[in-house]
């Protein structure tokens, strides 16, 4: 055998368990999920390998069109709740965006300042991020428990807010109109802020610290030194951060199936995940919900793109305009 | 970039002109309001309510009907007099802050100090006047109280005269700091003791005489119907005595103050000595206040147990500390550099135990004045009915009221320590104590709304809104000064570091705080009784700890399986998801070891496979050359992008033809295959790194590819490894979309899927034992989390950032 040959076949065999699983269980449902959406759904647990007829586009027009679906009885009293659920997804984004990156950065800007404690705040911040889902989910879904059976039992949400006099009487977070889809995004945008805070700590910490003494000895202010030197020397961070934030929201799932129990026929506060799960667990819906799982792999793609684009693009407008001086 | 100090100075003073303003405005409209409610509330026939517009176009006609003659006496208190008092005392305040010529704004300053200190007592005779029974004793109380503040008025006027300290000169400042010193201590000492001594005497006024009025009118009652009910009268004695007792209260704030006021002029030894002596105070006041309480407060149980237990204890430990540090201050000594060094600290110990003070102040007063009215409420409805029109339009009125002017006392109080903190405000220190207040003023009116909307209906909170948001504003505006007023900074440039560090803390703290609680609420709660966990306590330790749920958590039936078994013999079907379903809504028993165990299962053959097939890709991509490595490594690392979701249904179907559908390996495959992906891109930035020259030298000595890869790179990779295996255990361990969808059978279920199940189970509501199942599910990643805290860190920025 050749020398190039016995490279081939090390190569082969270096490859070869990785490409398998990685095929297996990324690549191939790819391509299987595309194909499962343009299928009706099928009874596949009486006959898992009875293909049921090929429908084109109609799952696809059936989540964005409202119709009663005898195989859906829940929700055949409810509008389509995908578009809302759209909605919901881009509403955690917001938040995430908004909400949970900006606390984050702050936090991670004032420890990189060297303050005292610093590890020891890194370390408690970050705890919530190791935990598992289930865990922060039940935890939250006991802090906004309502006594709804009279039981004398009261979350401690609702005791706060009655001894605050926000509410008079107890209020059910998860299920009113007006709280339940901030409710249901409130303890995912907590848990995650820890993990952005890290990540931004870190790229703040990795700026080299004589730019920091340049600016000190110019006279910067704290604040001065935040936002015209860290930030901006941070974008490459942010930018993951913004991703992670986008794509994290998009495919939130766990935090929602927990805190809202799997049985939740309540459509408000569900993200498209989350409803790809309902689906899934309840009615075995393949067809629709695979059509879902390619509309979110789809959105976390664009969006990715677009935040890249938009990162970059800045970029090097910046250092054009920079060159340009 | 340099600034223009002296402009930056006016638009300071406009703000402080604004806010002087909108102070007094604030100041007084409750009061008067008060004035009104309390007249109307005492004469039912009067339904009319009235405005303040309307006031001030009848101001001299109005007299209200429930006194007993002051108002008709003495025409002072009439309110249009207090708005006209307080609008010449705005116009002070912006001449003196407009005022280009030193000498006139000397004197204007001066007018100012003395109508300060005057305007006080005529707010205190305004809420007097609405509490009917003590109008006579209270008259002479203040008039004491008026000659007081004046004299004391014009005693700080002439020491402003003599030192001359609003100057915009610092050096002369400076020069003249022990006369300055003095001055102030004069001044707050004077502030503090006309403003509460009235208080405390109304307080103990209102008691006795109110005492002896309702005693009478009760012994009338009681001749003329016998079977009345004996036990009001004694509540109203005693709520009476009780009245008495809270003018102890008032000690708390005045110490408070006047400990913030010392701390920040502190290294006088004439300081130090009133600092001590306030400290003292504050501790005999709790003291005293717990005495009285003890004796007194039938009425009051709740409350009395709420402040007993938690503020007295702090409110000593407090005042204890205060002596503590006070003492540290030697007397004797003048100020030697180390004491410099370390006085900040102390002066900050002083702030926070101060401010600490007076929170702790405000919250039982609220809680008593709320729980007083609710239990006249009762009274109210129990009462017979003689009782009631003779008691109940001026009962109900006087704690009304009194429980009103409790709030409205926390507004001077803020205020008082605002403008002794604006007066000194040369210093940067003064400046970050009016943030406090800014802060506590902020705080306030949430709390009386709080308060004022569980307790009062309509009129009051509706008139207090405004009061609110104005005080609110007030404070905002005040913690916005402090950020922007940046005079003088490089004068004390390590104290405002501090006073930065002591606020960042603070925020840190709180953040930390909202970071934890629920962990530390769940671990409480796993050892409580149902009835305790949700007896809405923020926090609290469980009364008895109750261990059976962990024992029962870890050890308990395993009724899972032997039901899977029979259902499995009675059907003859293994993998039916409608049996599983059925049977899976029987499974919440405690099983949660097995389901320990299959996680541990799960996540350490993911973990191995991750590892191994990995590192030999990451081999394969960076040592061996070959075409197409580049295009193989974008390959894998585009499953970073891949959401989940979409390898569900395809993997369900296959597995479900594969006939591993519900095992564990139906979630060691998926989980490994998602964890490649990162492990590949960090092993393979790794590899790189390490120098080709080894591998040289290796293949010279006769190693196979074999042998290098294992004897070679494998333990140079250790770091890397750890960090993928980190990040896979964190994955794997806490997944809960595939671990939910593809385990059906109960003895399957890993940890997640375990705990959530037993909380979901609709017959199964005991909640301790899913407590004690999320702890239980927790620890581990907890502990190996605490161990290597640092290393998790690392590895988590790792992924994202390589993602």
């Amino acid at each position: 055998m050749s020398k190039n040959g016995v490279k081939r076949l090390d190569i082969l065999l270096f490859m070869i368990p990785a490409l398998i699983i990685y095929t297996f269980v990324v690549v191939f449902p790819i391509f299987q999920s595309v194909r499962y959406s343009f299928y009706e759904d099928w009874e596949w647990i009486e006959d898992p390998k009875a293909q049921s007829v090929q429908v084109g586009v109609g799952n696809w027009v059936d989540l964005f069109v409202d119709e009663v679906d005898p195989n859906m009885p829940d929700l055949a009293l409810n509008d389509n709740p995908f578009p809302s659920s759209i909605m919901n997804s881009l509403l955690l984004v917001f938040l995430s965006l908004f909400v949970q990156l900006p606390i984050a950065l702050f936090f991670a800007l004032l420890l990189a300042r060297g303050t005292r404690g610093e590890k020891f705040y890194r370390t408690i911040y970050f705890i919530p991020v190791i935990l598992s889902a289930v865990v922060t989910g039940l935890i939250w879904q006991n802090i906004y428990r309502t006594d709804a059976y009279s039981t004398g039992a009261i979350g401690v949400l609702n005791a706060i807010c009655l001894k605050l006099g926000i509410i008079d009487k107890q209020k059910q977070w998860l299920v009113n109109d007006d709280t339940a889809l901030v409710c249901a995004m409130i303890p995912i945008v907590w848990q995650y802020i820890g993990q952005h805070m890290l990540l931004m700590y870190a790229g703040a910490k990795s700026i080299s610290s004589s730019i920091y003494e340049a600016a000190k000895i110019d006279g910067a202010t704290d604040n001065q030194i935040d936002f015209q030197i860290t930030i901006p020397l941070m974008k490459p961070i942010l930018m993951v951060s913004v991703i992670w934030a986008v794509t994290g929201s998009l495919k939130a799932f766990d935090q929602l199936y927990a805190l809202l129990g799997q049985n939740s026929i309540n459509d408000i506060n569900k993200t498209v995940p989350s409803l790809l799960m309902f689906r899934e667990i309840r009615y075995f819906n393949f067809g629709s919900s695979s059509a879902m799982a390619v509309f979110i792999v789809l959105e976390c793609l664009v969006l990715t793109y677009f935040i890249t684009k938009l990162f970059r693009g800045r970029k090097e407008k910046k250092a054009k305009e920079s060159v340009v001086k | 970039m340099p600034k223009d100090i002296s402009s930056k100075k006016i638009d300071i003073r406009i703000i402080q002109i604004i806010m002087s303003i909108c102070l007094i405005a604030m100041f007084f409209i409750p009061f008067i309001t008060i004035t009104f409610n309390g007249t109307t509330l005492a004469d039912p026939k009067n339904d009319e309510s009235m405005s303040l517009i309307k006031l001030i176009v009848e101001g001299n006609s109005f007299t209200p009907v429930n006194n007993l003659g002051m108002f008709n006496d003495i025409n002072f208190f009439n309110p249009l007099y207090i708005l006209l008092f307080s609008i010449l005392f705005a116009i002070v305040m912006i001449i003196v802050a407009l005022a280009k010529k030193k000498c006139l704004r000397k004197w204007m300053y001066n007018i100012g100090i003395m109508l300060f200190f005057v305007i006080p007592i005529y707010a205190v005779s305004i809420i007097n006047s609405s509490i009917s029974v003590i109008q006579e004793v209270s008259k002479y109380e203040f008039s004491t109280g008026i000659y007081l503040s004046i004299i004391l008025g014009c005693l700080f006027a002439y020491f402003s005269n003599k030192v001359d300290f609003y100057n915009d000169d610092k050096d002369s400042y400076l020069e003249n700091k022990e006369k300055v010193r003095l001055l102030y201590i004069l001044g707050s000492i004077a502030v503090l003791v006309t403003m509460f001594l009235p208080m405390i005497g109304i307080d103990f006024k209102t008691g006795l005489s109110s005492y002896k009025t309702y005693y009478y009118s009760f012994s009338n009652i009681l001749l003329i119907s016998e079977d009345i009910n004996i036990r009001v009268l004694f509540t109203v004695f005693e709520e009476n005595i009780n009245l008495g007792a809270l003018s102890v209260f008032w000690l708390i704030p005045i110490t408070s103050i006047a400990t913030i006021i010392f701390a920040s002029l502190k290294n006088d030894r004439l300081v130090k000595i009133l600092a001590f002596i306030q400290g003292a105070l504050s501790v005999i006041s709790v003291i005293l206040i717990i005495t009285v309480l003890k004796d007194n407060y039938v009425l009051f149980e709740g409350v009395k147990r709420i402040f007993t237990g938690y503020g007295a204890v702090i409110l000593i430990a407090t005042g204890v500390m205060l002596l503590i540090v006070l003492a540290m201050n030697r007397f004797d000594q003048p100020i030697p550099d180390i004491i410099k060094r370390t006085r900040i600290n102390h002066r900050f110990a002083y702030i926070i135990l101060g401010v600490l003070g007076l929170i702790l102040y405000i919250l039982p007063q609220a809680g008593i004045s709320a729980k007083a009215l609710n239990e006249l409420a009762l009274m109210e409805v129990e009462a017979v009915k003689e009782l009631k029109i003779l008691f109940n339009q001026m009962q109900i009125a006087d704690l009304t009221n009194n429980f009103v002017t409790y709030l409205g006392y926390l507004i001077p109080v803020g205020i008082i320590a605002m403008f002794l903190f604006l007066v000194i405000n040369k210093h940067k220190i003064v400046k970050f104590l009016a943030l406090l207040n800014g802060v506590l003023l902020f705080i306030t009116p949430l709390i009386n709304r709080s308060v004022l909307n569980s307790i009062l209906e309509g009129i009051e909170v509706a008139q207090f809104r405004i009061t609110y948001v104005i005080t609110m504003l007030i404070g905002a505006i005040f913690i916005l000064m402090f950020y922007t007023d940046r005079d003088n900074k490089e004068q004390i440039v390590s104290a405002s570091d501090k006073a930065n560090n002591v606020f960042q803390s603070a925020l840190l703290i709180l953040f930390a705080v909202v970071q934890l609680y629920p962990l530390i609420w769940l671990f409480l709660a796993s050892f409580m009784s149902e009835k305790e966990m949700f007896s809405g306590k923020v926090l609290q330790l469980p009364d008895v700890w109750h261990i059976e749920y962990y024992s029962k958590v870890l050890f308990g039936t395993r009724a899972d399986e032997t039901i899977m078994e029979s259902i499995q013999r009675i059907t003859g079907s293994t993998d039916s998801a409608a049996i599983l379903k059925f049977i899976t809504g029987n499974t919440a028993d405690g099983n949660i070891v097995r389901y320990f165990g299959n996680s541990l299962f799960v996540v350490g053959i993911t973990i191995v496979i991750v590892l191994v097939c990995s590192a030999m890709v990451s081999y394969a991509l960076t040592r061996i050359e070959w075409k197409g490595n580049k295009l193989m490594y974008g390959f894998f690392t585009l499953g970073m992008m891949i959401p989940v979701h979409v390898a569900l249904a395809p993997l369900y179907v296959r597995f479900a033809e594969m006939g591993i559908l519900g095992t564990l390996w139906s979630l060691i495959i998926p989980y490994a295959g998602f964890g490649l992906s990162f492990a590949i891109i960090v092993l393979s930035g790794f590899m790189e790194s390490i120098p080709v020259s080894l591998e040289e030298a290796a293949t010279i000595d006769g190693c196979g590819r074999f042998g290098i890869f294992t004897k070679i790179i494998l333990p140079m990779l250790t770091p890397s490894l750890a960090t993928v295996t980190i990040f896979t255990f964190l994955g794997a361990w806490n997944e809960l979309m595939f671990a939910s969808v593809f385990i059906n059978k109960g003895i399957n279920r890993t940890i997640t899927v375990g705990i959530n199940h037993l909380a979901t189970a609709q017959y199964n509501t005991e909640y301790g034992l899913i407590f004690a199942g999320l702890v239980v599910a927790s620890l581990p990643t907890l502990i190996f989390y605490l161990i290597a805290s640092d290393q998790v860190q690392k590895s988590l920025v790792t992924g994202s950032v390589k993602e």
